[in-house]
């Protein structure tokens, strides 16, 4: 079970509050997307859950366990970053097999799961390259294949398309939610453009100034603006 | 991963403690060594240095070197920097060419220039054949301080002058190019163009090469020696002589602290002449 | 190319360019010569520009010379463990100043900028009584502790600048898929940062290579090579003290320019 709980998470920058008294439960398998402007706390609570931060307050449960003061490696998470972060001196093999070499399961076992992830992600043909000789769009796949291969309990996503061209986004929005879809992982998603959030998300939870400000399915908050931002975020209002 | 307040301490402070004996301490024991004598603290070692038969011409000496040098070093990196803004192919193999004198020790310069003004060396073979002198001149003799001192000048320019360029050239870089074009759009020639739009953007850069230049040039020593040995006194040079040959250690550490004080003078009168208006930055 | 000149000034342009080259080489090229040269050429009078007797035998006969050999190795010893010094000493240092914002950061940096503001050869004289009490005078390793005073600021600075330019979410990203800190320092950082950290020993080596006054100081019989030829300057035959001089050089300018182009960006210029 892959469950989040997100139990009255508070971050401040010293006397800066990032987020306030946050709480989010999301079901298991569900792909849930965090949306808002920048500066809204999105990110910083999505590094929370990957224990690059340290919440001020509150705990964060995943499929019930704890996992308040657990370092990233111990959460059992994978994140895509938005600049990707893939390697650049190991191979593209190499990179989407790291999560499962430093847990030292055996070879074929690795190379089984980096053959699926590459073909999830169409990358087969290079898996012996390294990254500086593919283009921003197929090392955004190796990164995302990276995440997949660990076969995570939650998948955490950083605008991970906010670097690619329109063409290429929209392209890569699609895949996503197919290879997402196939593998079912409960996923966090942030972005600042609605479009994608609305296409790729079962629950939108637009966030702004350190706080939700309505959760619901995308049609429920396109439609049904529970305050004047959100109407004035989602959408565009006359 | 912020729970190990203490890293970035733990990680510091082996480099802290290094520089704190091996820089601080002996910073603090030369200044007391140069005070410190038989009868407690005082001048008696700076008397005996400035009383000195060479203190005179170490501290002229020294300060016409720089006085001769610094400009011209100065002057000629900017051409030569100003020069390799306009390679484009070329730019990395030149300017390696010209920052080579970076690599090579003061003594080995010494030794070069030694080969080519002596007097059975390069120069002189070359005047020979263009039949400027009849034989053999020397140019490093004690005869001949002019000559000797222009021999130095020339070996110290030789060397130095690419630490100045390095600084000018990362310089120049910072520079926007737009700021040279909207003056040429204006009509400004390129003098102009240098005087009024590089030259004042590039005075930060100045200040740095102008205090590191001339605190190395009040330190000159190796290329002075080669050339002249102890014909032309210098002040490290001096200090050099004190602590080896006359194994006064109190007086060495008085040149030292007056090489010191010259130096952080020179710096803070750079400092002040070259103070950059925060609103004249970009 | 550059088009944009008229073609008078791209010819005094490019005159002035090849001067300066030649300006700044020939000086090493005579010291080639006069190394190479042999008795004879040295004191060939006068002399030709050109390589006449090219003889290895006075480099030999330099080398075999009591006393050069050695101090070619004390060189070699001093600048390695100046080397070893500087980077284990300066990159940690180097490291905690990119990663991390300490109280304590500031004045760091000051210290460090400031040994660079003094004549520091020049602190070798008090330390010169400190080393005999402690044994160190007269050994390589004395003179690389203060050439290592020399490096280490350059190599603090150098390496912050190198790890700043390793992002931070490389780490982050091993960090998530199951390293230590000091796994994915180990794994992910130091081998981006190799180049750069090899850079900068090879600059901390040259800087010890070629320094004289702390080594001549320092050192009586087990001189390095500056030392050395320093205080048989006015004693040794011509042509021997162009062999040294050759020697000194040598090894310094291959050495930077394997690696100029590191040392560029460091100097801030980048490489068009």
């Amino acid at each position: 079970m892959a469950e989040i709980v997100i139990d009255r998470i508070t971050k401040d920058f010293g006397t800066q509050r990032a987020l306030d008294q946050v709480s989010l439960t999301v079901a298991d398998g569900e792909f849930v997307a965090l949306l808002g402007p920048s500066g809204c706390g999105k990110t910083t609570l999505l590094r929370i859950l990957a224990g690059l931060e340290r919440a001020s307050a509150g705990r964060v449960v995943i499929g019930g366990r704890d996992l308040t003061g657990l370092p990233p490696r111990e959460r059992g998470l994978a994140m895509v970053f938005q600049s990707y972060a893939v390697f650049p001196h190991m191979t593209v093999a190499d990179n989407i097999a790291f999560g499962l070499t430093m847990q030292r399961k055996p070879r074929e076992v690795i190379d089984r799961h980096v053959r699926r992830a590459a073909s999830l992600l169409h990358i087969e043909p290079f898996l012996e390259r390294h990254p500086m000789q593919l283009s921003g769009g197929q090392r955004q796949r190796v990164a995302v294949a990276r995440a997949l291969a660990v076969e995570p309990a939650v998948l955490l996503m950083d605008e991970p398309l906010s670097n690619l061209d329109a063409l290429l986004r929209l392209e890569m929005r699609s895949e996503l939610k197919t290879v997402l879809r196939e593998v079912g992982t409960t996923t966090i998603y942030v972005t600042h453009d609605q479009t994608e959030a609305m296409g790729l998300a079962d629950r939108i939870a637009v966030m702004h100034g350190g706080g939700i400000e309505q959760i619901g399915p995308p049609l429920q908050v396109y439609a049904s603006p529970a305050t004047r931002f959100v109407g004035g975020f989602i959408g565009s209002p006359p | 991963m912020t729970d190990r307040p203490w890293l970035p301490y733990a990680l510091v402070a082996p480099s802290v403690l290094f520089l704190a004996v091996l820089f601080l301490l002996p910073l603090v024991q030369t200044i007391w060594l140069s005070f410190s004598g038989g009868t407690g603290l005082g001048l008696e070692h700076y008397r005996r240095m400035v009383t000195d038969l060479n203190f005179a011409s170490a501290m002229r000496n020294t300060f016409l070197l720089t006085l001769a040098v610094v400009p011209v070093q100065v002057a000629f990196a900017l051409l030569l920097a100003t020069m390799v803004q306009k390679l484009e192919r070329a730019r990395d193999l030149v300017l390696w060419v010209w920052t080579i004198p970076l690599a090579v020790s003061d003594l080995a310069a010494g030794l070069a220039w030694l080969a080519i003004l002596q007097s059975s060396g390069y120069l002189n073979s070359l005047l020979f054949g263009l039949g400027v002198i009849p034989a053999q001149t020397s140019w490093l003799s004690y005869e001949t301080p002019f000559a000797l001192f222009a021999g130095i000048a020339v070996a110290e320019i030789w060397r130095a002058t690419a630490i100045v360029l390095v600084i000018l050239v990362a310089g120049l870089q910072l520079i926007p190019k737009e700021y040279g074009e909207a003056a040429e759009i204006f009509g400004a020639s390129p003098w102009m163009r240098f005087r009024k739009v590089t030259l004042p953007l590039l005075k930060p850069s100045l200040q740095t090469a102008l205090i590191l230049r001339t605190v190395l040039a009040f330190e000159v020593f190796a290329v002075v020696y080669a050339l002249g040995g102890r014909n032309f006194p210098v002040l490290v040079g001096e200090a050099y002589t004190w602590q080896r040959d006359n194994q006064n250690y109190n007086v060495a550490a008085a040149y030292a602290v007056l090489i010191m004080v010259m130096s952080l003078a020179a710096t803070a009168a750079y400092l002040r002449a070259f103070r950059v208006k925060p609103d004249q930055l970009s | 190319m550059t088009t944009s000149m008229p073609s008078a000034r791209r010819l005094l342009f490019w005159s002035g360019v090849v001067a300066s080259c030649a300006w700044v080489l020939l000086p090493v090229y005579l010291v080639a010569l006069g190394a190479f040269g042999g008795r004879e050429a040295v004191f060939r009078w006068p002399k030709s520009i050109w390589p006449t007797d090219v003889s290895f035998q006075a480099m030999l006969a330099f080398l075999q010379i009591e006393g050069v050999f050695k101090a070619f190795a004390n060189s070699l010893i001093a600048a390695g463990l100046t080397v070893l010094f500087s980077v284990l000493l300066g990159a940690p240092a180097g490291y905690a100043l990119a990663r991390y914002s300490f109280a304590g950061k500031n004045p760091y940096r000051l210290l460090v900028l400031l040994t660079r503001a003094f004549p520091l050869a020049i602190l070798a004289l008090p330390l010169t009584v400190s080393f005999i009490r402690m044994g160190l005078y007269d050994t390589p390793l004395g003179v690389s502790l203060i050439h290592t005073v020399l490096a280490l600021p350059f190599a603090a600075l150098v390496t912050q600048s190198l790890f700043l330019g390793i992002p931070r979410e490389y780490e982050e990203a091993a960090w998530v898929f199951g390293c230590t800190q000091r796994q994915a320092f180990l794994k992910i950082v130091l081998p981006l940062a190799l180049p750069g950290i090899a850079a900068t020993a090879i600059f901390a080596f040259v800087i010890s290579w070629n320094e004289v006054f702390a080594a001549s100081i320092l050192t009586v019989r087990e001189r390095t090579l500056t030392a050395y030829l320093l205080t048989v300057l006015s004693e040794s035959p011509l042509h021997y003290r162009f062999a040294g001089g050759f020697l000194l050089i040598v090894p310094s300018v291959l050495f930077i320019f394997a690696v100029r182009k590191y040392l560029f960006a460091v100097w801030g210029i980048g490489s068009k």
